[in-house]
């Protein structure tokens, strides 16, 4: 599926076939809109558990494109997306010899993403509309987990602390490289272009996880490993916008 | 015009973004004296998920917890221990088996290493600190929690606990009997 998005979101402009009358060189998108997390848990790994599901969410992106010729060009962009932190029940992770004393997520209620991007973008158009494919490369911000339990065993004093951590230490949001293609359709009403732009981020890497097993009575660790999720995460961004060309 | 409209739509984005304003206020409370006047001791059941009353059928030796009810000449309500500090602080607070406990600590032994603060989160719980070196006396809770880490011996187990203040004045007591088994 999204190996389709991104086919029809790259080749859209030379199947339309559209000509060319008279270009900007640069152009400055303003876009606003929703973005869709499509990362897909898959469970029975507990670093699912851990990282963001789908959520909607709210972005603002700012992109400015330099034309070379009539078609070809390099954009750079940035953007910032609202994300919330999915309530999620973490029990499944804890076995069943023990109880749950406790847990923080370490979770605020939402949270600001920032990624920026460059790349290449080729433009058609044909008198007021007109069409822009972007590929990008760049790096995004990704929600990251670190909660940790109070653990109890059943029948005893025994009591351990889970803690997962992003990444090797404490960690709200990851870093992780990306991949995005894109498309915008734009109307000129004057020096201004109206644009719908949908972008598909693609991650090209994972957040790892650690996890550590402590003794609470003693702070003496017990068991510690790393885990990384089995899948890529990826986001869907549906905006309305206005460009200035220039 | 247009160009106005472009610098205010671009500054209101730009300048929109990463703004966060921090500020905490952190005042030192002012504490109300209070005096260790009497204490209790229970025995607590922590086979559960949280810790109860022992009863006559004795709890299991991997699962007893001591508790220290500390009572003071203030009426203290449950949230506002913290305000609380003692006039004559705990300094030193000692645990002796009055049986005998196990092979390594005959009948009046001390015990008190045998025995750890709880670190589960307890109702109105305060830490036993005088192990470190310091004093009990600001009043963050008014129940110590002392989980029996060391295993004893099976049969009835009673334990004297000596509570030091800084004065030098010293309160004991002793649990009634429990059966660990």
């Amino acid at each position: 599926m999204r190996k389709i998005i991104i086919l029809i979101l790259f080749f859209l402009p030379a199947i339309l076939q559209a000509q060319t009358e008279r270009s900007e060189r640069m152009i400055i998108d303003m876009t606003t809109g929703i973005n869709v997390n499509l990362f897909e848990p898959k469970f029975g790994n507990a670093s699912d558990c851990l990282l963001s599901t789908k959520t909607i969410s709210p972005f603002i992106k700012g992109r400015f494109s330099y034309f070379f010729s009539s078609g070809w060009g390099a954009f750079v962009d940035f953007k910032l997306a609202s994300a919330t932190y999915s309530g999620k029940d973490y029990s499944n992770i804890i076995p069943n010899l023990y109880y749950n004393l406790g847990d923080d997520f370490n979770e605020k209620n939402s949270t600001i993403l920032h990624d920026g991007s460059i790349g290449g973008t080729y433009r058609i158009e044909n008198k007021n509309w007109s069409i822009r494919t972007r590929l990008g490369i760049g790096i995004g911000e990704m929600l990251a987990k670190n909660p940790n339990f109070t653990i109890k065993e059943k029948g005893n004093n025994n009591l351990y602390y889970i803690i997962y951590v992003a990444g090797d230490r404490y960690m709200e949001v990851d870093e992780l490289p990306f991949l995005n293609p894109g498309i915008s359709l734009s109307y000129k009403y004057d020096d201004i272009l109206f644009n719908v732009d949908i972008n598909y981020t693609q991650f090209i890497q994972k957040t790892s996880y650690t996890y550590v097993l402590t003794d609470a009575y003693t702070q003496k660790v017990i068991e510690k490993r790393k885990f990384a999720p089995k899948n890529l995460s990826g986001n869907l961004e549906i905006g309305l916008g206005v460009s200035f060309s220039f | 015009m247009k160009y106005l409209l472009r610098t205010m739509l671009v500054l209101a984005v730009f300048l929109g973004m990463g703004f966060d304003c921090q500020g905490y206020w952190d005042e030192e409370p002012e504490y109300k004296s209070c005096k260790l006047t009497d204490f209790q001791l229970h025995h607590m059941n922590n086979e559960g998920k949280q810790s109860v009353e022992a009863t006559s059928d004795g709890i299991k030796k991997e699962a007893y917890i001591l508790r220290i009810d500390l009572i003071t000449d203030s009426l203290i309500s449950n949230y506002n221990y913290s305000f609380y500090k003692l006039e004559d602080g705990i300094i030193k607070l000692d645990i002796n088996t009055i049986n005998t406990f196990n092979q390594d600590y005959p009948a009046g032994a001390d015990i008190r290493t045998c025995f750890t603060n709880y670190p589960g989160t307890v109702e109105q719980g305060i830490a036993d600190y005088t192990q470190k070196g310091y004093t009990i006396d600001i009043m963050t809770g008014s129940k110590i929690y002392l989980a029996l880490r060391t295993i004893p011996q099976v049969g009835l187990h009673s334990f004297k606990v000596t509570l030091t203040l800084a004065s030098g004045k010293k309160i004991e007591k002793e649990t009634t009997p429990i059966a660990l088994y």
